[in-house]
This record gives C-alpha cells, sequence and structure tokens, in this order.
C-alpha cells in the first residue's frame, strides 16, 4: 500500500466517524452563548414591527406609558427600501422623519458611514443617499437604475410616497445631467421573501425584484440574480420583457457600459463568417451566464443555426455553436453539432465515444446518468458533455480526436451554493492553454515536471503516478510534482514564476 | 495525467472560495451557512481535534465549541485563501484548552475497536481510527489528519503547528510507515 492509499483510508475512516451537524448549534441560545458580534442587522426589520404586529394592546400600554405624542413620532409608518447596488432601507415615522437608516449589504455601509440621518426628513435624507451615490460613482450614465421600495399598509399613502420619491430622484439626476431610470414597487411584509432576501443578503425590495425576474425566466436563479446590480436587473427585465408586478418603471436602463446589441450581433456574424443578409430570425438578448453580463446571438443561415455568446463587456466571443438542423445524418438524438466531421485535423471519434470517456473517468454507468448536453466544439476539436448522476453534475471536455480527458468539473449540489464565484472558466484550463497566454511569468507544467525528473536524475520513462499541481501560497505561485520510481516516491515545490526548486523530498517506501 | 493534476488544484481553490462563501455569510449573521460549512469541514476537524484529545466525546464536545467560534469570529476572518487554515487554528486551541484541563485527570486510552459509532463505520475504519490513536503519537496523528483529511500542504501544517517544516516532513514519513507497518501485523497473512 502507498501513502496515498493509507491516506484515503484515514480519510473514509475519518469522514465515516464524524459526528453529524447537531441542530441545536443553530437555536438561538448556543449561538448567543459563543458569541461576540453584535446582533446581525437583518433582526432589526423583526424587533421593530413585532409591537406594531402585535396589536392595539401594547400600542395602548405604550401610550399610556411614554405619553401618546412620543408613540406616535416613533412608530414606523413606512419602510422605504433605496436600492442601487449599495441597498439602504429607512423606518419612517408617518410624518415622514427618518426612525432609522439599515445598511443591507457592505457597498451601503460605506454610504451611511458617518451619515446620520435620525430625525431628518425622508427627502433631506434620499437627497443625501443619492447624492453620495453620485459622488462614489454609483449611479453613473453608465449604471443609471435606482430601485425604490415602500412598505405601507395603506395603498393611497404607499403610491404618493413612491411618486414623491421618484420625482425627488429625478430632479436630483437632472441636475447631474443623468436620465436615470427609477423603478419603484409596493412591497408587503412577505415572510417567505424576507427570508430568501437575509439569507442572500439583499433588501426586501430586490428580493422581490429579483424574484419576478427569476420566475419569468426560470433559467435564472434566485442567487445568481441576486449578487447583480439594480442596473443588471433592470436591463434583464426590460430585455426579457419581464413583467413587474405593483411597479412603475421610469426611464431607461442605462446598456452604455456594454458593447450593445447592434455590435454584438455584428461580432457574432464575424465569428461565425457569415453575413447579415444571408441570415434569418436573428435574435439578440442580453443574458446573465457564468458570472458575467452576455449577449446571446443567435441566427440562421443556410439550414444551420448558430448560438454565439458574447461578452456584453469585452466583445469576446464566449461560446459557439453550429447545429445543421436539416442533417440528420449522423442518426443522433438532441441538439448536437457533429457538421464538422470531416474537416479540420483528421476524424472525430464521435458523441458515443465521447459520452463512454466521460463515463469511464467518473465511474458512473450509463444507466444512473441524465444526460444534460453533450457539443462539438468544432474550435478547440473538443466535446462538451455534461451530466447528472444523483444530484452530482460532471462536465467535461474531452479531446475529440483522441478520447482524452482535457478538462473535468464535478459539482455535487447541496443547501445553499455559491453562485459560481470562480467565474472564470479560463482558470481551470490545462495548463497548456493556460501557460500559454493568461500569466505571462509562469513556466509551464511541462518544464515543473523536466526540472524535478532532472533533479531527480530519473528518465521521464520510468516515473509513475507523476502528478503536477499548481499551487497558490501566500501569493506565490508553485508547481507540486510527485512521481514514483519503484518503491520511491518523489515531492518537489517548483517556484512557477523562476522555476527554482524550493523544497523536495525522496522517500524510500519498504 | 498533468492536466488532470492541474484541474484538481482548481477544486481545491473552488473548495477555498466556497469554503469562504460561507465564513462570509456567518460574518453577515447568517447563520444558516453553518451547516453546510459544517458538512464540507466536519471530517478535517474531527480527525485532527481527535488526534490531540485522542477521545470520542471530548471531541465531538470540542467541535461543537469550535463551529460556535467559526460562528461569532467569522468578522475576524481576512480571506487569504486559507480558510481551512483558519478553521484548523480555532479547532487547535481549543482542543488545547481541553487538554490541559483534562490532563488533571488522567484517563485511559480509549479502545477504539469497541467504542460506539455511527453505522457508517466499517470493520476497516475502525482499524484505521485505532490504529492512528494508538500507534502514533500525538504529532505523528496530528500531521497525518492535517495532510489526509484536512487536505492542508507540509507548509501550511508547519506553520499551524509551529513546527519546522523538515520536522513535519520527517514526522509524515515516520508516521505512515508506522501505519503500513501495524496494517501489515493486523492483515491475516
Amino acid at each position: 500500500m502507498n501513502n496515498r492509499e493509507l491516506e484515503n483510508k484515514l480519510r473514509t475512516a475519518v469522514s465515516h466517524a464524524a459526528p453529524e451537524f447537531p441542530k441545536h448549534l443553530l437555536s438561538a441560545g448556543d449561538i448567543q452563548k459563543g458569541t461576540v458580534m453584535e446582533m446581525p442587522t437583518k433582526m432589526n426589520r423583526k424587533k421593530i414591527w413585532i409591537p406594531i404586529a402585535s396589536a392595539a394592546a401594547v400600542l395602548l400600554m405604550i401610550g399610556s406609558f411614554f405619553g401618546y405624542s412620543t408613540y406616535s413620532y416613533n412608530k414606523v409608518d413606512s419602510v422605504i427600501g433605496l436600492d442601487v447596488n449599495p441597498s439602504i432601507e429607512l423606518n419612517i415615522n408617518r410624518k415622514e422623519k427618518v426612525l432609522n437608516a439599515r445598511a443591507v449589504n457592505d457597498d451601503a455601509k460605506k454610504i451611511l458611514d458617518g451619515m446620520d440621518l435620525k430625525g431628518t426628513d425622508l427627502n433631506v435624507a434620499m437627497n443625501a443617499l443619492v447624492g453620495s451615490m453620485l459622488k462614489n460613482g454609483y449611479i453613473d450614465e453608465l449604471a443609471n437604475s435606482i430601485l425604490i421600495s415602500v412598505e405601507n399598509n395603506d395603498t393611497a399613502k404607499s403610491a404618493a410616497l413612491q411618486k414623491q420619491l421618484t420625482d425627488e430622484i429625478e430632479k436630483l439626476l437632472g441636475e447631474k445631467q443623468i436620465d436615470g431610470a427609477v423603478i419603484c414597487q409596493d412591497v408587503e411584509d412577505d415572510d417567505k421573501l424576507q427570508k430568501l432576501a437575509d439569507a442572500n443578503g439583499i433588501s426586501l425590495g430586490k428580493a422581490k425584484l429579483v424574484s419576478q425576474l427569476v420566475s419569468q425566466n426560470p433559467q435564472m436563479k434566485f442567487e445568481d440574480a441576486a449578487k447583480l446590480s439594480i442596473n443588471q436587473l433592470n436591463l434583464l427585465a426590460e430585455q426579457k420583457g419581464t413583467q413587474l408586478k405593483d411597479a412603475t418603471t421610469v426611464g431607461q436602463a442605462s446598456d452604455k457600459a456594454y458593447i450593445g446589441t447592434e455590435k454584438a450581433l455584428q461580432l457574432a456574424l464575424e465569428r461565425a463568417g457569415v453575413k447579415a443578409a444571408d441570415t434569418s430570425a436573428q435574435k439578440v438578448e442580453m443574458d446573465w451566464d457564468d458570472g458575467r453580463m452576455v449577449y446571446e446571438v443567435e441566427f440562421y443561415s443556410q439550414g444551420v443555426e448558430y448560438d454565439v455568446e458574447i461578452d456584453a463587456l469585452e466583445g469576446t466571443a464566449l461560446k459557439f455553436e453550429k447545429d445543421r438542423k436539416d442533417d440528420n445524418a449522423s442518426g443522433s438524438t438532441g441538439n448536437t453539432s457533429q457538421g464538422s466531421q470531416n474537416s479540420g485535423s483528421g476524424s472525430v471519434i464521435g458523441e458515443q465515444k465521447a459520452k463512454d470517456a466521460a463515463l469511464k473517468h467518473a465511474g458512473v454507468p450509463a444507466s444512473s446518468v441524465t444526460w444534460r448536453k453533450v457539443d462539438y466544439d468544432r474550435d478547440d476539436n473538443e466535446y462538451e458533455v455534461e451530466f447528472t448522476a444523483g444530484n452530482t453534475e460532471y462536465e467535461y471536455k474531452i479531446n475529440a480526436r483522441t478520447g482524452a480527458v482535457l478538462q473535468y468539473e464535478k459539482e455535487t449540489k447541496a443547501s445553499g451554493r455559491p453562485a459560481s464565484s470562480a467565474p472564470q472558466s479560463d482558470s481551470s484550463r490545462p495548463a497548456a492553454t493556460a501557460s500559454s497566454g493568461a500569466s505571462a511569468k509562469r513556466i509551464s507544467a511541462d518544464e515543473a515536471k523536466q526540472i524535478a525528473l532532472s533533479h531527480a536524475g530519473v528518465a521521464a520513462g520510468n516515473a509513475r503516478k507523476l502528478r503536477v499541481e499548481l499551487d497558490r501560497d501566500d501569493g506565490v505561485e508553485l508547481y507540486e510534482v510527485e512521481f514514483d520510481v519503484g518503491n520511491t516516491e518523489y515531492s518537489y515545490e517548483i517556484k512557477a514564476d523562476n522555476g527554482n526548486i524550493l523544497s523536495y523530498d525522496i522517500d524510500q517506501d519498504d | 495525467m498533468i492536466l488532470i493534476g492541474l484541474t484538481s488544484t482548481a477544486k481545491n481553490t473552488q473548495q477555498n472560495d466556497q469554503l469562504e462563501w460561507y465564513l462570509n455569510r456567518l460574518a453577515a449573521g447568517e447563520k444558516d451557512a453553518l451547516q453546510p460549512l459544517y458538512a464540507d469541514t466536519k471530517a478535517a476537524v474531527y480527525g485532527f481535534v481527535l488526534s490531540i484529545l485522542k477521545h470520542r466525546s471530548d471531541a465531538e464536545d470540542v467541535m461543537q465549541e469550535t463551529y460556535l467560534q467559526i460562528y461569532s469570529g467569522a468578522g475576524r476572518y481576512r480571506p487569504q485563501g486559507k480558510p481551512m487554515a483558519w478553521i484548523i487554528t480555532i479547532a487547535r486551541n481549543l482542543a488545547m484548552m481541553r487538554l490541559r484541563e483534562k490532563n488533571r485527570t488522567h484517563e485511559p486510552l480509549e479502545d477504539w475497536t469497541a467504542v460506539s459509532l455511527s453505522p457508517e463505520v466499517t470493520t476497516e475504519d475502525r482499524l484505521m481510527l485505532s490504529l492512528a490513536m494508538q500507534a502514533l503519537t500525538s504529532d505523528e496523528s496530528q500531521i497525518v489528519m492535517l495532510h489526509a483529511v484536512s487536505g492542508l500542504k507540509h507548509r501550511e501544517i508547519a506553520s499551524v503547528l509551529e513546527l519546522p517544516l523538515p520536522t513535519v516532513l520527517s514526522k509524515y514519513h515516520r508516521a505512515l510507515k508506522k501505519l503500513k507497518l501495524r496494517l501489515a501485523e493486523e492483515e491475516p497473512q
């Protein structure tokens, strides 16, 4: 048995023996016992609303204790949400005086820092907040959308407040020559929505906007969309024709930060090498994919459906798919693209072999698998294979000529995953491509391997279980090279920028 | 082979990102993030704490304290791509504290082949655990656990345990050799 097998056994044993999550850990008492942090701010709303909700008896009591006027002044009449990317909620009383302001996200903390709004008029507070957002670059001609959410049981009062705030904000933006886009909406205290909002660190108002966008565009995920700014959400809502309930929209979301639909179409056509005149059924839609804003461009030309995804900021083509609609010769099912079987670099292994290669690597039987995608990428001459087994998603890139696994990703769906916090698929590409362009001063994995082998005086042919990993430690990039020769295990750490050997270890296994 | 290795490093980075994200959420007061964080790190924390305390119920107590402290201290975590080392450091401090309390009252070592454990634990698992607890010194089993279960690099282990890197490396290799030897003895020939 070698070291790795031994470690695997130990790991399995410990994972089996480790106790399950003790549910009582989440109960308030326990958490407070260990806690030194202040109460999470998300509790504030509840704290304020509980006395209001708990009926007249309590109010009467407070009234008789402190006198009617005090009680009335401190009573929250409305909650006003202001979302740009900073998200702020203001509790105001019947006289539109601010009782308190709460920062929902980090951007909002910056805006509210050093600002004491308590006791100011709502208009004055709005003025200060929007002014600060303008000054700090959260609102400009590139991102001009603002979401105002009003929570008040009296619909007439709510409507009046919305109108008043919209006018005020338009005036403020007008002074800066910015064409604003203001979405104004009614919100109600909704427990389910509030939970979603809390879980994603956004305001109730933003959660309402996001949930509408998501429910009408099922391919979007709430957690992903919650990360977008109001301008991005507004843009997507406009582009996708999303109907917003209880909301009025003034102005148009700015897409000036992006290349624009026309440019996106032009770039996609160039990419396909097709003239605009030869195409039909063009469709360009803005979308959010893999952590970035993109344009999805679709068109037909001479029986081929093209599907191109263009990075909305950079204009680079992120995805390019061709699908021959009238050619059924391959006998394959689903929308696959095998158009280039006879072109390019020699023959292609075909879909089935690509699927087999992925399954073999994943160690999953074909019977337990749901196929999500098998696409041939002509440019890279590789198959993209995606499937699900149980609650695990697999994504593979298979060399279309040799059937070798080029890249794979495995993702087990647990509750509450981050929305692709590592969006750059580039970083997970094999070194062969990564080292050629991406970072300027880095030796390749192959070079690192050579350095280690020559230091060890071992011929590449004699090394078994050769592994090269690129690792980052305190900002220093290192290659870890490991291999076995006979019973001897070698491991090296090699600096990625200059190829110096940092440490090595030779272990005789007996 | 080389390519796959690189991809698995990307996985490590991704896992670290994920842990950092949970810590961020905890820092924002979202205690719901505690459960997935627990699920992703429980084996690492348990194995390590166990190797210090060598006592099952003590290890479970310390584990709970560890997660409470992770929750309350998440705001102090500074993202540097090393959430696991941060978590392990918390666990270590608490376990050492417990060990100091316990050293006043000497208890016999637990018999790992007999203690009641989750039904998931196989006979082989029991054997591995009991060897790791009994055949190794505390230092050795800590180092092996941190490398095998927590996935820390040798130099990260050196910094967490405040030991020189060559010491960590030699103890690690000695520990694995001991385990192999004992395993060979246990196996019916």
